[in-house]
C-alpha cells in the first residue's frame, strides 16, 4: 500500500526556484479572486513580501507537499499578545479544488497553529466570492463572527467579508472528525510521515 | 432506482431540500457541491451502484444529469 508523505517546508528552507513559483501560484486568478490584493503581483512586490516575511519572527509561510507534490501556500501572522494568528492560504493549482485538498490544508494548518504554534485562536476572514466554503462553514456549524459588509473592493465590484475563528478548544473538539475526513479523501493512501521543516 | 430517486439521491448528499434540483441543474452554481460533497457522492455511487468513480471524472460533470447517468 503506498502511503502518502505529508511535508511543511517553511519559508527559510524553501530554494529560490520555489519561492519564485509561490509569486506564481498567488498570481493564479482563482486565488486572486479570492484575495484583497487581487492584482497580479510583480517581481518587486513578491521579493519585498518575502524579506518582511523573513525580517519578521511573528511571520512565516509554509509550502505543502504531499509525496513532493506541492499543493497549498500557507502563510500567518502571530499576535503574540492575544496568543492568536491570522491566516492566509491557498492552493497551488485550480484542478486540487473540489478534490478534497482544501481539507487536507486546513487540518495541517490546524496542527501548526494549535500544535507547533500553541496558539489559542486562529482567525482569518473569507472574501464572499468563495461562495461554497462559505456555505460549508455555514452547513457545518461553524462560527462566524462577523461580516464585513462590502469590504473587499475585487474586479470593480464589493463583496462582503466573513470573519472566522476557531479557539484552541474548537480544534481539539473537531480533530478527530477532521482526521477522518482527511483519511477519508486520501482512502488507500493514508497519509503518514508528516514533517515540519 | 427510478431517476426521480436518484435526483433524491442527491439532494440528499448536498442536504439540499426535495424538490431543489433538475436533472439540468448546474453543479457549479450549487453551494453545497462541494468537495464534501463529492466526496459523499463518490461513496454512495459505490455503496449503491458498486462503481468506482474518481474525483477528477466528477469534477468534469456540469450538471446534475451527468451525475445521475453514472449511477446505474
Amino acid at each position: 500500500m503506498d502511503k502518502k508523505a505529508f511535508k511543511a517546508v517553511g519559508l527559510r528552507r524553501l530554494d529560490e526556484d520555489t519561492v519564485n513559483q509561490i509569486r506564481n501560484w498567488r498570481n493564479a486568478e482563482f486565488v486572486r479572486e479570492q484575495s484583497y490584493t487581487n492584482h497580479k503581483i510583480s517581481e518587486e512586490e513578491h521579493k519585498t513580501f518575502i524579506e518582511k516575511l523573513k525580517n519578521d519572527p511573528n511571520r512565516d509561510l509554509f509550502v505543502f507537499y504531499l509525496n513532493n507534490d506541492p499543493f497549498a501556500v500557507y502563510s500567518y501572522t502571530m499576535n503574540c499578545q492575544n496568543n492568536s494568528v491570522v491566516v492566509n492560504n491557498y492552493l497551488t493549482n485550480e484542478d486540487f479544488k473540489y478534490m478534497g485538498y482544501g481539507a487536507i490544508m486546513s487540518y495541517f494548518i490546524q496542527q501548526i497553529n494549535f500544535k507547533i504554534l500553541n496558539v489559542h485562536k486562529q482567525c482569518g476572514e473569507i472574501i464572499s466570492t468563495n461562495r461554497k466554503f462559505i456555505a460549508r462553514l455555514k452547513k457545518d456549524g461553524k462560527i462566524i463572527e462577523g461580516i464585513l459588509r462590502e469590504h473587499a473592493l475585487i474586479n470593480g465590484e464589493y463583496y462582503d467579508v466573513y470573519v472566522i475563528g476557531i479557539l484552541e478548544e474548537d480544534f481539539i473538539r473537531e480533530e478527530v472528525s477532521m482526521r477522518r475526513i482527511v483519511h477519508s479523501i486520501v482512502k488507500e493512501e493514508p497519509i503518514e510521515n508528516c514533517v515540519f521543516i | 432506482m427510478t431517476e426521480k430517486e436518484k435526483i433524491a439521491l442527491m439532494e440528499e448528499i448536498m442536504d439540499l431540500n426535495e424538490g431543489t434540483l433538475s436533472l439540468d441543474s448546474v453543479l457549479e452554481d450549487i453551494d453545497e457541491w462541494d468537495s464534501v460533497a463529492i466526496l459523499s457522492y463518490i461513496t454512495e455511487v459505490l455503496d449503491k451502484f458498486r462503481k468506482t468513480v474518481k474525483g477528477s471524472e466528477v469534477k468534469k460533470f456540469v450538471t446534475v444529469r451527468d451525475a445521475v447517468e453514472i449511477m446505474q
